[in-house]
């Protein structure tokens, strides 16, 4: 160092930087915060109080769907000419961070994800304008149910293996094969399914397609008993000798595996926003619980390990908050394919968020392992995280072959 | 939102990568001495926001290339933050523009030593008597100017001191476990005779402790969310170029997902400094507790990462030297260092429980 001569840094400005310039802006626009107020009263009044009973019972919520459907939710994204309501990828995020925080299960929140942006994202970006105008006015109301059925059992995120065919046939398509873990599956009125059209092309072998309920040779064959997420409907479906309608195919043939990796950044994103507000749920009920409940003459709130468990739910909703919203934005600026902010929100949301909901079981003691106290619910359904859309082994694995060649 | 950095952040980054090329010294710091740190001032302070802005990209640009450095720099930066929000008038003419030009060096002194009362200013004809004995204050062997917080029959006040006045001692340095160059010691003063014009205050609350408390822990984040970025480059490095077998050893996902796991936390903590930073500027009411989420989180995290990328360096990883050792040692430092992540989080779980 001693006898070092140095000029003064290049950047040197003499009036130092605009912050606004070097820094990052995080809020809402003030649309988005009304769209989120109105999400959380609504959702805490009608939605809130029904959950219990059909995660409980492991059945789909129809009459909380409807008023979902009726307040502009599932079709919030979709431009206003397909009934939509014109909002942006960040509005979807608050929406969905509101669901969670009014105590909305994440099995609603699962499957109002699956239909809004997994199917109908999908037709609006990929479909003609037939297309569009056939499928998604229904779909932006609610009352025709989506779903995306991608995963089969034995093809998950090694989307190249796929098995299920598409093979020409008299105008159109003829589907053979089974899908796997599909959210809304047995509930469906759409479903965009992805299959082979020439199985020796590899990813550029795969092509989507619409295919309607009732369409002869598609069923649900049955559904799944889950840890959590208990109210979304998860099937397994089949399809034998179903026939496809070319006009029902999306995009070019061949052009599924993009499509398909497009899809996946939802499930890597705005599918996460319900995990955020599901943490702040849980803060809220373990700070009141916490000082209500007394033992050793005083309240548990008053205790370190309590606090150190409330301080740990905040720092990771904070964090996850920053990594979401970075994604969302990237969304909506239209950037193709932000594969590393989406597989590292992923990765972290999906694991950090199951410390939090652990130490909100354990804050509640014997009341935290009952349904009565809601937080159970919410640590089954946030083992999905690490799981669904790519598990946190597969964010690894995407983001180090990013890595093979990013300079970071 | 906008995540997105504008030429200025971008400009940043390739200001700190010249400050690397034209200053190695920086980053393999032995000894920084009041000469040494002088230039690096002036080298650096065009990265550096001015008085109360927060902009993280250049800071971050600093940071990933010398915690220590980065500290150092951010010490004048704070004295030069409360002297411009308390009383632009306590320090003689033209030091204020000095310090901002890198051509003074500060400190801030905040914890008061556990075997001492705590530091109280007296009144003493038209001046005041300085009475304190403070502990691990960064740049005080160095530092032209230290702001001393001290108790005036219960009112807190700020004293602009001179490591070179009457009655006013830096101790020894010390001798750090990492933090290599970090210019950090004791201060003592006994009884100093201070003018009314470098008195601030005493003012009837704590605002300004709590306000600097909070922007050094802001460092402090930052600093570690840097050095995680540091550490992990070295390994990423090392792991493409490092063959095993006839092949990188990035190629092992036992390697490469290890180093998957420390960009994601490291993306997530720079982004929390970021945020917190936001939040900070907007005077969003849960700044205070954000910031205190960004301390916990960036430097826990530090630890973790250098920890992982030490190991994917393997025997390289731990000579000495290396960007992956100097932040192992470096992270736990950040750790206890400003508000310790054990009383962080409490007063993260106080803030929430007051609320709910």
């Amino acid at each position: 160092m001693a006898g070092a001569k140095h000029d003064t840094m290049p950047l040197a400005t003499g009036t130092g930087l605009r912050a606004r310039r070097s820094s990052l802006e995080f809020s809402f626009t003030s649309e988005q915060r009304e769209v989120r107020e109105q999400v959380l009263r609504f959702a805490r009044k009608e939605i809130a109080p029904r959950v219990r009973d059909h995660d409980l019972r492991g059945e789909f919520d129809f009459q909380s769907w409807r008023r979902l459907g009726e307040m502009g939710i599932l079709g919030l994204h979709l431009p206003p000419e397909y009934g939509g309501g014109g909002q942006s990828v960040l509005a979807c995020v608050a929406v969905g961070e509101a669901l969670g925080e009014a105590g909305v299960d994440g099995g609603l929140a699962l499957s109002y994800g699956a239909h809004s942006f997994l199917c109908a994202d999908t037709i609006l970006v990929h479909g003609t304008g037939a297309q569009r105008h056939r499928w998604l006015p229904g779909l932006a109301t609610g009352e025709r149910i989506g779903c995306m059925a991608l995963t089969e059992p034995a093809a998950g995120s090694d989307v190249a293996s796929l098995a299920t065919r598409a093979e020409r046939s008299g105008g159109g398509y003829v589907l053979n094969g089974r899908k796997m873990f599909i959210t809304n599956g047995g509930i469906a009125d759409v479903a965009v399914v992805y299959a082979k059209t020439d199985p020796a092309a590899g990813h550029g072998g795969i092509s989507a397609f619409v295919v309607e309920k009732g369409a002869k040779g598609f069923s649900a064959s049955r559904n799944l008993h889950k840890l959590g997420m208990r109210s979304s409907v998860t099937s397994e479906l089949a399809f034998e000798d179903c026939f496809v309608p070319e006009d029902q195919r999306l995009g070019e043939e061949g052009a599924g595996f993009l499509m398909a990796l497009q899809t996946v950044e939802w499930d890597r994103s705005t599918l996460l926003a319900p995990f955020l507000g599901s943490l702040q749920f849980l803060i809220d009920r373990s700070c009141a619980y916490a000082k209500e409940r007394v033992q050793f003459g005083r309240p548990i709130a008053s205790f370190q390990a309590v606090k150190r468990k409330i301080a740990d739910m905040k720092i990771v909703l904070e964090v996850a908050r920053a990594l979401v919203y970075r994604v969302g934005w990237c969304k909506d600026q239209g950037r193709p394919l932000n594969a590393l902010e989406a597989a590292c929100a992923k990765l972290f949301v999906g694991e950090a968020s199951l410390g939090p909901t652990n130490d909100a079981v354990v804050l509640h003691g014997g009341y935290g392992y009952c349904h009565e106290y809601d937080v159970e619910r919410v640590f089954r359904d946030a083992r999905l995280g690490a799981i669904g859309g790519g598990t946190s082994d597969i964010q690894k694995l995407v983001i180090s072959r990013l890595m093979e060649t990013l300079e970071i | 939102m906008d995540f997105e950095l504008g030429p200025e952040g971008q400009e940043a980054e390739r200001a700190a990568a010249w400050l690397e090329a034209e200053g190695k010294a920086f980053t393999a710091l032995s000894g920084l001495d009041a000469a040494a740190l002088r230039v690096a001032l002036l080298a650096a302070q065009g990265a550096l926001a001015g008085p109360g802005s927060r902009a993280v990209a250049p800071l971050l640009a600093v940071a990933r290339r010398s915690a220590p450095l980065f500290l150092a720099l951010e010490a004048t930066r704070h004295l030069r933050d409360l002297v411009g929000s308390l009383g632009p008038g306590g320090l003689p003419e033209g030091e204020i523009a000095a310090l901002a030009r890198g051509e003074r060096i500060g400190a801030v002194a905040l914890a008061d030593s556990a075997e001492a009362p705590p530091a109280r200013l007296a009144r003493s004809g038209d001046g005041w008597r300085l009475t304190a004995r403070k502990s691990f204050v960064t740049n005080a062997p160095v530092a032209d100017w230290i702001a001393v917080f001290a108790d005036s029959d219960g009112r807190e006040a700020v004293c602009l001191v001179s490591p070179r006045e009457a009655g006013v001692r830096p101790g020894e340095r010390m001798d750090l476990m990492g933090l290599d160059g970090l210019a950090v010691a004791a201060l003592a003063a006994e009884d100093a005779p201070l003018p009314a014009s470098r008195v601030l205050g005493p003012f009837a609350d704590r605002a300004a402790s709590a306000r600097y408390a909070r922007d050094a822990n802001l460092s402090i984040a930052v600093a570690a969310a840097g050095l995680m970025r540091g550490a992990l480059r070295a390994a990423h490095r090392h792991a493409r170029d490092h063959r095993r077998d006839g092949r990188p050893v990035f190629s092992r996902q036992e390697v490469a997902f290890k180093l998957a796991e420390v960009l994601a936390l490291t993306e997530a903590a720079e982004l929390l400094c970021y945020r917190a930073s936001w939040m900070v500027e907007t005077a969003d009411p849960g700044a205070d507790t954000v910031v205190r989420c960004a301390k916990v989180f960036c430097t826990e995290s530090a630890e973790r990462a250098a920890s992982a990328c030490l190991q994917v360096m393997g025997g390289e990883g731990y000579r000495k030297g290396n960007a992956a050792e100097r932040a192992y040692r470096d992270a736990k430092g950040l750790a206890l260092a400003g508000t310790t992540v054990e009383v962080a989080r409490m007063a993260i779980a106080d803030a929430l429980l007051s609320r709910a």
